[in-house]
């Protein structure tokens, strides 16, 4: 008999229903959760950087100017919003709210996060885009 | 009473899970619109980083999204690797390393800052 817990177990019941809308918004959830593990402490690293070593700070900034670097925080943007509201829709669900209607508060939430996504990157175009 | 069982604690993780998370909604929309959506063309320069951190405000808010995104990114991984074992000891070995790691990035954190909450 197969084992009903570890990585074995996991990956076979991924591999089973992730066409399902619940299975994906859980590998969504996962992948950007990790995503955003690994941004934040580059993140907390560098910001340190602007107290522990003034000018090392300031050369990483200009790094940061980088078209690929601006790419990067807009994709770890969306991985925040994602992540967010998918969680405030798992939040709802442990308190009872809106648990007939899980695939569809997930295509909603996912729409939100594309119009938030969208309404910040009109905000900041014109200094990564216009320079 | 002993030492808080396994469940009693996973389900103390779980809470705690929410509740951080429904915090780093507000405490990251602050961070996100007061930092870059303001003014977005102010560059983040070490002076701007340095007078922020000084309001007694901001110092509060600053340090409570650090300890708040670091229990929800450490317990976060702790439940995905509960998701991939069920060995007892693994688990407990990785959460001793996960809670180690936590702590260290948090007071590495606030040491970083210190001279700059210190004015």
């Amino acid at each position: 008999m197969l084992k009903q817990s570890g990585f074995g177990y996991y990956v076979r019941k991924i591999a089973r229903t992730w066409k399902e809308t619940g299975t994906l918004a859980h590998i969504v959830h996962r992948v950007t959760g990790i995503l955003l593990v690994v941004y934040l402490g580059v993140h907390i690293y560098v910001v340190t950087q602007a107290s522990l070593n003034g000018e090392g700070y300031e050369s990483i900034l200009e790094m940061f100017r980088d078209p690929l670097f601006a790419a990067g925080e807009l994709i770890m943007i969306m991985g925040g919003l994602v992540h967010g509201l998918n969680g405030i829709r798992l939040t709802l669900f442990d308190m009872g709210i809106g648990l007939k209607h899980q695939k569809a508060m997930f295509w909603a939430f996912m729409v939100i996060a594309v119009a938030v996504w969208f309404a910040g990157l009109a905000i900041v175009w014109p200094v990564i885009g216009g320079g | 009473m002993g030492a808080p069982t396994e469940s009693k604690r996973s389900m103390w993780l779980w809470i705690l899970q929410r509740v951080s998370g429904a915090a780093l909604i507000v405490l990251l929309l602050i961070h996100m619109v007061v930092l870059h959506y303001m003014d977005p063309h102010a560059a983040i320069a070490v002076a701007e980083v340095k007078i922020r951190l000084q309001g007694l405000t901001f110092m509060v808010i600053n340090n409570l999204l650090l300890g708040f995104v670091i229990f929800h990114a450490f317990n976060g991984v702790r439940n995905v690797v509960y998701d991939y074992t069920s060995d007892p000891r693994k688990r407990a070995a990785v959460s001793a390393v996960l809670v180690i790691m936590a702590i260290f990035l948090f007071a590495f954190a606030v040491w970083a800052f210190l001279p700059f909450m210190m004015g």
